[in-house]
């Protein structure tokens, strides 16, 4: 009996085999998975149309005023530790790149305002020494400062 | 006209790497025809993103007319250098046109245009290798295109990638391509969310597909992280029959369509997918360097190595492995002599210095890079120093705990479990020397990648991992199905190299 064991070879298939076994049945079970995810990323297609799909939509138009201008401060009274309003003041940054925004600067010629309400952002408007120049359907507000 | 601009740098890549790989290589008429297109379109798309880089150089500038004539440049130099060639053109010429002497002396300008622009495409279809591997590698092809449909329209739902692609990577091109003279602005330390120290080849091939139409047009990163992807399986299939009988390899494709997390992080335009392919390349073109003694695989391998440092900062640290690494595995060529290592003597010596020549060549930009450009890595902490973020055991506990964590998560749907059981199975040829340098390469790099999650605590740790491990994992996952599927098909390999 030891000695068949010892003498006991694995055939050469085997190993594949049973590999390829176990990849299928990932497969298997992947599959549905996969299609699962398809068809909602297809319902969603549906419903969001692709300008809403543009990082940065929302502040889109702004850089018209901001041609040659290489800094803008951008004033947010938002709690940036919360992933939605992190992702708001990136997205803003690459929709209006080469332009680069300084966060919770009032400090520059223009700056954005991204306020909970207007009138947050009006307020730090006039205390800022700024005049509103633009304000979108979005609620952002571009300021310039006039000295 | 405009629709199809953003192609056309594409399609002038697939030419120009297809035919500098065909220099390189020489003629290998039992070159597959899908593993050509596989290799030679990652290398001519690296070579030109280099190239468009010297817009920067030389005029410190986006110019739209110098990238494009340095470009069309190169591919006329390459096409020149190919119809030199004694299997280049001119004996397929020579074939269709029995008096075809006068095109050689291109007097007249259409004659010349064809010449060098059509024939050589020609020619490279008309090779051996056609003949050899058509069929297989059409019905390859085609199993890839049906396996990229789900991609496809992944990628669609994603027109601007994940997070980091739009907020890094695209933000990165797009600035390049509108700063004007001001594009050093890039490596201001006000975009520190952008990783400003992160090297730049990812943009700079988005910047040459962007340059025909001279616009930032989404489907262009779109089409970059698709097309390595499908580059990336092409590689993995016909990489492996290189070693194998066996039609099952294309399954290694598959791992890489079925699962929605692997199919996700392939379309979301961020670099690990180049990182992937660039390293999966240099681990190819090493494998064949060694086994042939070949030194055009060698130098080969050296370019993919230098692009991939280029890729990532994990890409420096990846090449730098894989570079030191190549020093033993390829002058420690102990194999039986080959047909084409018989020659060998001094030519084994040379393999090494194609390497290094080649790793030199795409490697000392990303150093310049590196060394002179990039800003400082400001999200970073030394725990070992510091006394108010202390790396400390716990932090060592937590890293351990969520790469056994991560590897068995949902996530992944099981693909790793089986790579490890196929890893398990093919125990006896996993450490073989012709594949050593994979086990190597990935147990340095883990303990690299660890270190420097155990050491930099500027982040907490279980979000930092939560964030970044799985790309680290997806990065890695085509080299690991590789060394997976050769160790399990080593039989048919050795029969093969045999057979040669």
């Amino acid at each position: 009996m030891p000695n068949f064991i010892t003498q006991f070879q694995i055939p050469k298939f085997l190993p594949r085999i049973l590999f390829m076994t176990g990849l299928s049945i990932t497969i298997f079970f992947n599959v549905p998975m996969m299609n699962k995810e398809i068809r909602q990323i297809r319902k969603i297609q549906r419903l969001l149309p692709h300008r809403y799909q543009i990082p940065g939509y929302q502040f889109a138009g702004l850089e018209k005023t901001l041609e040659n201008v290489h800094y803008v401060g951008y004033y947010t009274d938002k709690d940036m530790e919360q992933l939605e309003n992190a992702k708001q003041f990136a997205q803003a940054q690459f929709m209006l790149a080469p332009k680069i925004l300084v966060l919770n600067s009032t400090d520059y010629e223009y700056t954005i305002f991204d306020c909970g309400s207007a009138d947050v952002a009006l307020n730090k408007i006039k205390e800022t020494g700024a005049v509103a120049l633009k304000r979108n359907p979005f609620g952002i507000i571009l300021a310039r400062k006039t000295q | 006209m405009n629709s199809l601009l953003p192609y056309l740098p594409f399609l002038l890549s697939v030419i120009s790497g297809h035919v500098l790989l065909s220099l390189i290589i020489g003629d290998k008429k039992t070159f597959s025809p899908l593993l050509h297109l596989s290799l030679g379109t990652g290398l001519g798309l690296g070579v030109n993103a280099y190239l468009t880089s010297l817009s920067f150089m030389l005029l410190d500038r986006y110019n739209q007319t110098c990238i494009i004539t340095f470009n069309i440049f190169f591919l006329t130099g390459l096409l020149v250098l190919f119809l030199r060639t004694k299997n280049g053109v001119y004996s397929f010429t020579d074939s269709l046109y029995p008096n075809a002497t006068g095109l050689r002396n291109h007097n007249n300008i259409l004659q010349s245009v064809w010449v060098l622009y059509c024939l050589p495409l020609f020619a490279i279809l008309r090779r051996g290798s056609i003949k050899q591997y058509g069929l297989r590698d059409t019905i390859y092809f085609i199993t890839l295109i049906i396996l990229f449909i789900p991609l496809f329209i992944m990628a669609k739902f994603y027109p601007y990638g994940g997070w980091d692609a739009w907020a890094v990577w695209n933000f990165k091109a797009k600035f390049l391509l509108m700063a004007g003279n001001h594009w050093n602005l890039i490596f201001d330390p006000a975009l520190w969310r952008s990783s400003p120290h992160y090297p730049l080849l990812l943009p700079l091939i988005n910047l040459w597909g962007w340059s025909f139409l001279d616009e930032p047009t989404y489907q262009v990163p779109m089409l970059t992280s698709l097309l390595f992807t499908f580059l990336t399986m092409g590689l993995l299939i016909t990489g492996l029959k290189e070693w194998s009988k066996s039609h099952l390899v294309i399954l290694s494709a598959v791992c890489f369509t079925v699962s929605p997390f692997l199919a996700k992080t392939a379309v979301s335009q961020y670099c690990d997918v180049l990182f992937g392919y660039y390293l999966l390349a240099s681990i190819f073109c090493l494998i064949k360097a060694r086994q042939f003694n070949n030194p055009g695989y060698g130098f080969l391998a050296g370019i993919f190595t230098g692009f991939l440092s280029f890729t990532k900062s994990e890409g420096l640290v990846a090449g730098l492995i894989l570079t030191a690494l190549s020093v033993f595995y390829l002058i420690g060529q102990h194999e039986p002599p080959t047909t084409f290592s018989k020659k060998t003597g001094i030519k084994d010596k040379f393999t090494m210095i194609a390497f290094a020549v080649g790793c030199a060549l795409t490697m000392i930009p990303a150093i310049v890079f590196y060394t002179f450009l990039a800003p400082e890595n400001i999200t970073s902490i030394n725990g070992l120093l510091s006394k108010t973020n202390p790396a400390d055991f716990t932090r060592l506990k937590i890293i351990l705990i969520f790469y056994a964590m991560e590897l068995v998560s949902n996530k992944w749907n099981g693909l790793w479990i089986v790579l490890f059981f196929g890893l398990s199975l093919g125990w006896k040829n996993i450490l073989k020397p012709q594949i050593l340098i994979i086990p190597l390469f990935l147990s340095l790099y883990t303990l690299t990648v660890s270190f420097y999650y155990f050491t930099n605590t500027y982040f907490e740790i279980a979000w930092w991992l939560s964030v970044s491990l799985n790309r680290i994992l997806g990065a890695v996952i085509p080299t690991v199905i590789f060394w997976v599927f050769y160790a399990l098909w080593q039989d048919d390999a050795d029969a093969k190299k045999i057979g040669k």
